[in-house]
């Protein structure tokens, strides 16, 4: 409890002064916009006016050291539908968010279920298990780009001494998408089991105990009060995870350059490629503001059950 | 706002190579001034000593970008 | 997900003791449990060994000695190499000044936001909320083409300010701190005010002491997010001697794409900070995550 701690200091501070009427405050609202005024002027200049400008710029034609932008109305958008490079990134994005969700989301459930059980040695695998979420995107992908090595890689050596094909991973159209995505659930697992972890820590312990003395067993300890109780965490991750993974871009640049022949583009790649190679900006807009849309769609789901506080 | 204020800004923020990196010293010295007032003025934070060194530490590091060209640019 | 204290967070603590079926069963459920979690612990350690134990052989043996996991002869040859082709140290120092620049002044804005929001009576105030949970939903990769045609019409586009501006925008701390104030009694502000204090004052003197706990949890997870930052500095920066430590690294790759061991001792070196701050403190970066992870 370390607040209410704080809380008996600051009290103990102002004791003698505590009363229930209401005070009126003497300060006008003026010391209150002084105190909230910085943050909103960042609001106002860094996201929301670049925010209106990106729905702007995505109606015209802009290259940045161009005289003139001209307005060419939704031709971007017509554009956008129209080409099989975004059509692909999109897929290959979808796919990773896939593939994350399928694998990642459970394995951290059970990992952080075990981690619950409160075992000898709980502290040091929490620690092993989120070591890479503290390491950076660029970091884990160089090593990786080392262990996905198709000669000399660590993955490669281990698949030949089992005796199972080995594979060319980062270098071969079919597999590269599947290792950045293999190396981005290895990378996340610790994250999740984080949050899942502090959703198991808060549910009580008294359902546990009265579940014993009625004779349930740990499964039925598990269906009946774990899973239902941890209903609200596991969408919570679910959708965190979803907008996360639709932002895939630094495994991509750092390991494959969105190659080979584009098997790795995803949507934010693509944008980078368009907006800050080619200068295309206007297109590149067009393309930020339907990942916008994605996210959004996705947002409203998770703002649903923010709001929705699961009383115990 | 006056109107020369964003263009200093700019060359603040800036330092290239073997310049004295004056903007990152003024962002360090700062952050060592708040958390210095905290841990030493405002005894109702009751800061622990990882403040109190963490505060002395960002001084530190505000000198040391300040005095920054110590070695040749690697080629 | 929504309550923002930190009591729930209790790691390695022992529980209580609820499962006395003290069974054979018992025993070999714990003992898969060890087993399966030993497992991923390797899993997940084992590439930050392999790394480090191929950045200390001599660059021109790796590829022969690939089967001799543990190098016979261990030189430090690679990183001298390294950290003397390249500016590492001084992208070390931008890559902290960023950091340490967008931790501080998220902290105070955030606080100061989040009191306002909380404890505050103006006007506008529901309009400045409806601001914060507006823009949460905003993916930052949306602004950035904005963003840099604003940053070279204020000509900062080589500056610490335009890479910090867009982290310390962020609205999710004002969010998560404006929760945390909710939940102090608003007799102890009134307490304060009869003793004289000022709507500042009380924010220095009740609100941050009281907010230590949180705002630990938020400032290191703004550290993991603005040491890892890539593609923000990948755009707005053309000049080397910005970089910061992860877009200097990244673009090492052209030039040492068959050189892993310099690459390797390059990561190691780049990885070392962070991963010393995280064995020293875990329980302040797993609180961090816990309590701030929806910020994705």
């Amino acid at each position: 409890m370390a607040e209410s701690h704080g809380l008996q200091r600051v009290r103990r501070r102002f004791s003698g002064y505590l009363s229930t009427e209401h005070v009126e405050s003497t300060d006008t609202d003026l010391s209150w916009y002084a105190i909230i005024l910085p943050k909103v002027v960042l609001f106002a200049a860094i996201l929301l006016v670049p925010f209106i400008g990106a729905f702007y710029i995505s109606l015209h034609e802009w290259a940045p050291l161009a005289q003139t932008h001209p307005f060419v109305g939704l031709d971007n958008y017509v554009r956008l539908f129209q080409d099989p490079v975004f059509w692909n990134a999109i897929i290959n994005t979808a796919g990773y968010s896939l593939a994350l969700l399928v694998f990642d989301v459970p394995i951290a459930l059970g990992l952080a279920l075990l981690l619950n059980m409160n075992l000898r040695g709980t502290k040091f695998y929490s620690g092993a298990i989120f070591l890479p979420v503290v390491t950076s995107w660029v970091i884990v992908s160089l090593i990786w780009s080392w262990l996905y090595n198709p000669e000399y890689g660590l993955l490669n050596a281990i698949l030949g001494a089992v005796g199972l094909p080995q594979l060319s991973w980062l270098q071969s159209s079919s597999t590269a998408l599947a290792s950045i995505a293999l190396m981005s659930i290895w990378k996340h697992i610790g994250f999740n089991m984080v949050i899942f972890l502090a959703g198991l820590k808060g549910i009580p312990d008294d359902y546990y105990e009265a579940a014993i003395v009625d004779g349930a067993n740990r499964w039925q300890r598990f269906r009946y009060i774990t899973l239902p109780l941890l209903k609200p965490t596991t969408f919570f991750v679910f959708i965190v995870t979803l907008i996360f993974s639709f932002r895939v871009y630094t495994q991509v640049y750092v390991m494959t350059q969105g190659g080979p022949v584009r098997s790795t583009y995803t949507i934010v790649y693509y944008f980078w490629q368009t907006g800050f190679q080619e200068f295309e900006m206007g297109y590149a807009s067009a393309i930020a503001v339907v990942l916008f849309l994605i996210v959004f769609g996705l947002s409203i789901l998770q703002q649903r059950t923010w709001g929705d506080d699961v009383e115990y | 706002m006056a109107p020369w204020l964003l263009p200093l800004a700019g060359k603040l923020g800036y330092a290239g190579k073997n310049e004295p990196v004056v903007g990152g010293a003024l962002v360090f010295f700062v952050a060592a001034a708040g958390v210095l007032y905290l841990s030493f003025v405002r005894d109702e934070m009751d800061a622990g000593p990882v403040m109190k060194i963490g505060g002395l530490l960002l001084l530190g590091m505000a000198l040391l970008a300040f005095f920054w060209p110590m070695r040749p640019w690697p080629h | 997900m929504t309550t923002l204290s930190t009591d729930e967070l209790d790691f390695g603590d022992g529980g209580p003791e609820v499962q006395h079926e003290g069974s054979w069963y018992d025993t070999v459920a714990k003992a898969v449990a060890h087993l399966v979690l030993l497992f991923f612990s390797a899993v997940m350690t084992i590439p930050f060994v392999w790394a480090f134990l191929t950045s200390l052989k001599p660059e021109n043996k790796i590829f022969t000695t690939i089967r001799q996991i543990i190098p016979a002869d261990p030189t430090f040859a690679n990183y001298v190499n390294v950290w003397m082709q390249n500016p590492l140290d001084r992208w070390i120092l931008n890559s902290l000044v960023l950091a340490v620049g967008v931790v501080f002044f998220t902290l105070l804005l955030d606080t100061l936001a989040g009191y306002a929001l909380a404890k505050g009576d103006f006007k506008g105030k529901s309009l400045v909320y409806t601001l914060v949970i507006g823009t949460l939903v905003i993916p930052p990769q949306v602004v950035l083409v904005p963003l840099y045609l604003e940053m070279n019409a204020l000509n900062w586009s080589n500056t610490y300010w335009a890479i910090m501006v867009l982290y310390i925008a962020n609205p999710f701390g004002t969010f998560m701190m404006r929760q945390f104030f909710l939940g102090i009694p608003d007799s102890l502000i009134e307490a304060a005010r009869m003793d004289g204090c000022s709507t500042f004052q009380i924010y220095t003197r009740v609100m941050l002491p009281l907010a230590k706990p949180a705002l630990s949890s938020l400032g290191v997870f703004t550290f993991i997010f603005v040491w890892g930052a890539f593609l923000w500095p990948l755009v707005i920066l053309n000049d080397s001697s910005m970089y910061p430590l992860q877009v200097g690294i990244g673009l090492l790759t052209g030039r040492y794409s068959s050189q892993w061991g310099q690459l390797l001792a390059a990561v190691v070196i780049a990885a070392l900070p962070v991963i010393a701050a995280y064995l020293l403190a875990q329980r302040t970066f797993m609180e961090g995550i816990a309590l701030t992870g929806g910020k994705g």
